[in-house]
């Protein structure tokens, strides 16, 4: 048991364990002067500390997070408030540079632009004392023309005769060359096609050292004995193979296509479920996360 | 014997209170929310609440003047003017930090009368036989602003009614500390201010106090927001709100509340 002063004296300080309502927040013990001084201390240190100092001073204070919280706030709100004023005042600037620029180019195109306009008026005078000289020096060019076109119907008269049998060459080397181009386009088309193909596919590395199953394994044989002949009336008796994929309102399959129907068609579904469905999903997968980013980036 | 005590010689001095109002929460409310030590705080409480301590103006002299233990019961009084929650209580327990569930019916929390002589005592030291009075809120104010030392030696001094209590208490040895603690605990009043547990999850006794600062008083902020619904609504200054008694007060806000959290009332406002 502890002596009656001590006791009196421990009553004068801060609870370290203390009952409170149930159901209720109780309310922080004020801390004594000593420690309100020493916050007050530690909320007056300059702002411009550097980053490690900052950290450090946080690990220490974990106690006094909350009043450090309301005081950091708003530095915080100064702090955004100037790298606002002083982006704003970049734009401002930048803004001012172009107009200043722009206005500078304005300038300095004035005499090129009355240089250029000079040099139009000048060529447009010329050309209009050249004028009547060139119509003068025509004549003798025209007779000139004349000949060259005699000489040319001439020449299309021999060719005429030459044409059947260039222009049947040129059709075959046409032919050839388009056929040579639909076999290019339609290779990769074919290729495509062969890809598409279930069997043909590249396997999953999970399964590519496994051996390839023989088809007469997966093609499972049917024996609806029982069911296939006579119909049954009543509610219908799959095989047990077939259990999970009949529903109650499904009709009994007929004696005639039960040979051939569900065999294949299981089988395929089979084989075309297990490799497209997982690309499908990857690249739903691959989309959504687009989705997500696309979204977080708007944010 | 050279200086009269200071300790008011009844030990737990019936209170006569205030009616709760505005003026009266609000200082209660701003010396709990203080940032003084506990003694301090403990005085302006009751000075703000008490309006007669055993008959006599209760302002913070008288209030000082009252034994450490009749201080902590007037605190407790206080509190149940305020503080109308049940009786079950949540603690956490010093050794794990689980917190359990325990009944405290605070009302009737035990307390000690003081024996006899309180509130002096006079007890033989070493240095011969010396007078001491009963710790008091004035010895608990000087107390919390020391920060190290044998607290005994420090009553010691603080309690001391001799010529020179500082140098007494430096040349008393450990014998003398402990009987001018013991004489002091036996004639002084007392109350019980914690309670001794077992954690249900642990399994390892512990103490928890209680400590009525905590959880009994109002809070300055409740109170102004309620000032601010009223001269809102109403605009009525806020001295005349903070005059009415509290229960109307918080009618008063409950009206408007509804008031405004009715759909009609809605549209009309939009």
């Amino acid at each position: 048991m502890t002596a009656f002063l001590s006791r009196l004296a421990a009553r004068a300080a801060v609870a370290r364990a203390s009952v409170a309502p149930k159901g209720l927040v109780s309310r922080a013990a004020a801390p004594p002067e000593g420690e309100e001084d020493e916050k007050a201390a530690r909320l007056e240190q300059p702002q411009d500390e550097d980053d490690k100092a900052k950290r450090l001073g946080r690990a220490e204070k974990k106690d006094d997070e909350e009043p450090e919280k309301a005081a950091r706030a708003p530095a915080k709100e100064d702090e955004n408030k100037e790298e606002v004023k002083s982006l704003r005042r970049a734009a401002e600037k930048q803004e001012d540079e172009e107009a200043r620029r722009e206005a500078g180019e304005d300038k300095m195109e004035e005499p090129e632009a009355q240089a250029r306009r000079a040099e139009t008026k000048e060529k447009d005078e010329q050309e209009k004392e050249a004028k009547p000289l060139r119509r003068a020096a025509v004549p003798e060019k025209e007779e000139e023309k004349d000949k060259a076109r005699a000489r040319r119907a001439a020449a299309k008269d021999d060719k005429k005769e030459e044409e059947p049998q260039t222009e049947a060459q040129a059709l075959r080397r046409a032919e050839a060359v388009d056929k040579d181009q639909q076999d290019k386009e339609a290779k990769p088309l074919r290729r495509a096609e062969r890809l598409e193909d279930p069997d043909d596919a590249p396997k999953p590395e999970e399964t590519r050292e496994e051996p390839e199953p023989k088809l007469t394994e997966l093609r499972r044989e049917p024996t609806f004995g029982a069911t296939a002949s006579p119909p049954a009336p009543g509610p219908p008796l799959f095989h047990d193979g077939f259990a999970g994929s009949a529903s109650v309102g499904m009709p009994p399959p007929r004696a005639a296509e039960s040979f051939e129907r569900p065999t294949v068609q299981i089988d395929r579904l089979d084989v075309l479920v297990q490799e497209p469905a997982a690309s499908a999903a990857r690249g739903g997968l691959e989309r959504s996360r687009s989705i997500r980013a696309r979204y977080l980036r708007r944010l | 014997m050279t200086r009269a005590a200071s300790t008011l010689p009844v030990d737990f001095p019936e209170p006569l209170f205030r009616p709760v109002d505005g003026h009266v929460e609000i200082r209660v409310a701003e010396a709990v929310e203080a940032r003084l030590p506990r003694p301090r705080r403990v005085t302006a409480i009751i000075a703000a609440i008490c309006e007669r301590l055993a008959g006599q103006p209760a302002d913070e002299e008288q209030v000082r003047r009252v034994s450490a233990a009749g201080r902590e019961w007037l605190l407790q009084q206080a509190g149940f003017e305020f503080f109308r929650g049940s009786t079950w209580f949540e603690a956490p327990c010093t050794a794990c930090g689980a917190r359990f569930d325990l009944e405290l019916p605070l009302t009737a929390a035990p307390r000690g009368r003081a024996g006899n002589g309180f509130p002096e005592v006079e007890v033989c030291t070493s240095l011969g036989p010396r007078w001491f009075e009963a710790p008091n809120g004035h010895h608990e104010e000087a107390m919390a602003a020391r920060r190290d030392g044998d607290p005994r030696r420090a009553f010691a001094t603080l309690c001391s009614l001799a010529d020179e209590p500082a140098a007494d208490a430096d040349r008393f040895i450990e014998e003398d500390l402990e009987r001018i603690d013991a004489a002091l605990e036996a004639i002084s009043p007392d109350i019980a201010d914690g309670v001794d547990v077992t954690c249900p999850d642990c399994g390892k006794p512990g103490r928890v106090r209680i400590d009525p600062l905590t959880f009994a008083f109002p809070h300055s902020e409740t109170i102004l927001r309620d000032v601010h619904v009223i001269a809102g609504a109403y605009r009525w200054a806020e001295a005349d709100i903070l005059a009415l008694p509290s229960s109307r007060r918080r009618a008063y806000v409950a009206l408007i509340r509804g008031d405004a959290a009715r759909p009609a009332n809605r549209a009309t406002l939009q």
